[in-house]
């Protein structure tokens, strides 16, 4: 025995009376005979990890998260570690990335991008600088489509490529969780298609926006993506143009509360898109066009 | 900072965390086959990241934070392609984990028969790490409440209940190990 455990265990010997211990073999009986589900606790321990890695860079419990990945490891049966050798061809791999990437960021400025499509739909909309009765400036939509060959603008910064990955982002167990502190208060979905269950919401906060995702997901791997951007201030007397590709069949406008809602299908999927006070939303999902509907009309449902 | 630093800087950062990012987005994907090269990428992906916000980071409260955010979001990014490309349909499914029937039925009747329980208890105790031990001795020994534990070793009552039910799995391991050995003589 180490000299490190042999002071504990005369600490123990000390602490005995104190603290009226049991014997050894009482505590790891116990243990033994300690029949819970492993299937329910490894469970518990990825829900654990999830809520724990959704939090922000600062306020983070990197200790609770470490412990996690460590008990999903023993549960899984998982005790291999990375050889010294492995680690040092993954960093010789991720330099030559870096330089490869920085060679190619220095290369383009501005880089048009033409994209052959079946057909598009056009969504521009501007934010007006008069704010509205809620004090929030409102989303105007422009839509329109058609088929043709369409060049994308995409402007890159000079070797300081945006990436959504280092963008304030969190993960979400509740939906309600997301949309906290969010004025006015987005629709949330109050409908889904039976055999959907939500599977978690996603938060990108930006310098003039906050896009949220909600993703749902059936048992046979169909999935239903409710895509907002919610627009604060910042985005005031600014443009966008946001392309959906669609395929040969026609946009129908669904008019409900005043608002006209764009349903148009590509690749089998359905999709809705409108604009609400500062937001816009995108339905998408392996759903009809009745059902995509009627989780349009229950958004609305007081 | 000049480029000889910064390199220094991320040499160090790699030792000290590639492992556990590493392990981190595997635990997030999930362990199945095809895990571990997902993993693989995303992990360099993240280092990939912390290279190029290098100066950053170097000023950085919680780097390891932040190493586990930037993964986080890439591991998310992946699903999510996948959720939408829908190829979870044929190959990946991710929420699907491969648990092994690990039932201790027999363990439990092994442990009431074993002739000598004060042996066998001493060898468990032996052959735990040193940190295991000595959170041993004060959860499950001393019965120290978390709270007060959580203090000692600097860490959230959590992640220190967490600590002790991954402690509690090792020992149904180690006792199971030691009852296979005394088994096969």
């Amino acid at each position: 025995m180490g000299k490190r455990k042999e002071k504990i265990l005369k600490t123990e010997i000390n602490n005995s009376e104190k603290f009226n211990t049991e014997s050894n073999e009482d505590i790891i009986g116990k243990i033994i005979f300690d029949n819970e589900s492993e299937e329910q606790a490894l469970e518990k321990m990825y829900k654990m990890l999830q809520e724990a890695s959704s939090a922000d860079d600062l306020t983070m419990d990197t200790d609770l998260i470490d412990e996690c990945v460590k008990t999903i490891r023993l549960l899984e049966g998982r005790e291999d570690n990375m050889s010294p050798e492995r680690l040092q061809e993954m960093k010789r791999e991720i330099k030559s990335k870096y330089k490869a990437s920085k060679g190619n960021g220095q290369k383009k400025i501005i880089t048009k991008k033409f994209v052959r499509v079946a057909a598009c739909l056009i969504l521009i909309f501007s934010m007006t600088v008069a704010a509205d009765a809620f004090g929030f400036n409102p989303v105007k939509m422009i839509v329109s489509w058609k088929e043709d060959t369409f060049n994308l603008l995409t402007k890159k910064e000079n070797g300081n490529v945006q990436n959504n990955n280092t963008s304030n982002s969190s993960t979400f167990a509740q939906i309600e969780d997301a949309f906290e502190n969010i004025k006015p208060a987005p629709l949330i979905p109050k409908w889904i298609p039976d055999g959907f269950i939500f599977k978690y919401a996603e938060k990108f906060v930006r310098s003039d926006n906050v896009n949220i995702l909600l993703n749902y997901e059936s048992g046979d791997g169909r999935v239903i993506i409710f895509d907002y951007v919610i627009y604060n201030d910042a985005a005031k007397n600014t443009e966008s143009e946001t392309l959906f590709e669609k395929d040969s069949n026609e946009v129908e406008i669904y008019n409900k509360n005043g608002i006209n809602h764009h349903i148009f299908s590509n690749l089998n999927q359905v999709q809705a898109v409108w604009g609400r006070l500062n937001a816009i939303y995108n339905i998408s999902g392996d759903i009809s066009r009745d059902e995509i509907k009627k989780i349009i009309d229950d958004m609305y449902a007081e | 900072m000049n480029d000889k630093s910064n390199e220094q800087f991320f040499e160090s950062l790699c030792d000290k965390n590639y492992e556990n990012v590493y392990f981190f987005c595997q635990s997030l994907l999930g362990y199945n086959s095809q895990s571990a090269d997902i993993a693989e990428e995303c992990t360099q992906q993240t280092f990939l990241e912390a290279l190029r916000n290098i100066d950053k980071l170097r000023v950085h409260p919680n780097v390891q934070a932040w190493l586990y955010k930037v993964a986080r979001n890439i591991v998310n990014g992946f699903l999510r392609n996948i959720y939408k490309k829908k190829k979870n349909e044929e190959n990946v499914d991710y929420n699907k984990f491969d648990v092994e029937d690990k039932s201790y039925h027999s363990l439990e009747d092994l442990f009431d028969y074993h002739g000598n329980l004060e042996e066998l208890c001493s060898k468990v105790l032996e052959v735990l790490e040193i940190d295991e031990y000595e959170l041993y001795i004060d959860y499950y020994k001393n019965k120290i409440p978390a709270s007060k534990l959580s203090e000692k070793y600097n860490i959230s009552k959590t992640a220190l209940t967490t600590r002790a039910y991954r402690l509690k799995k090792k020992i149904k391991v180690i006792v199971k190990e030691l009852l296979e050995d005394t088994e096969s003589f």
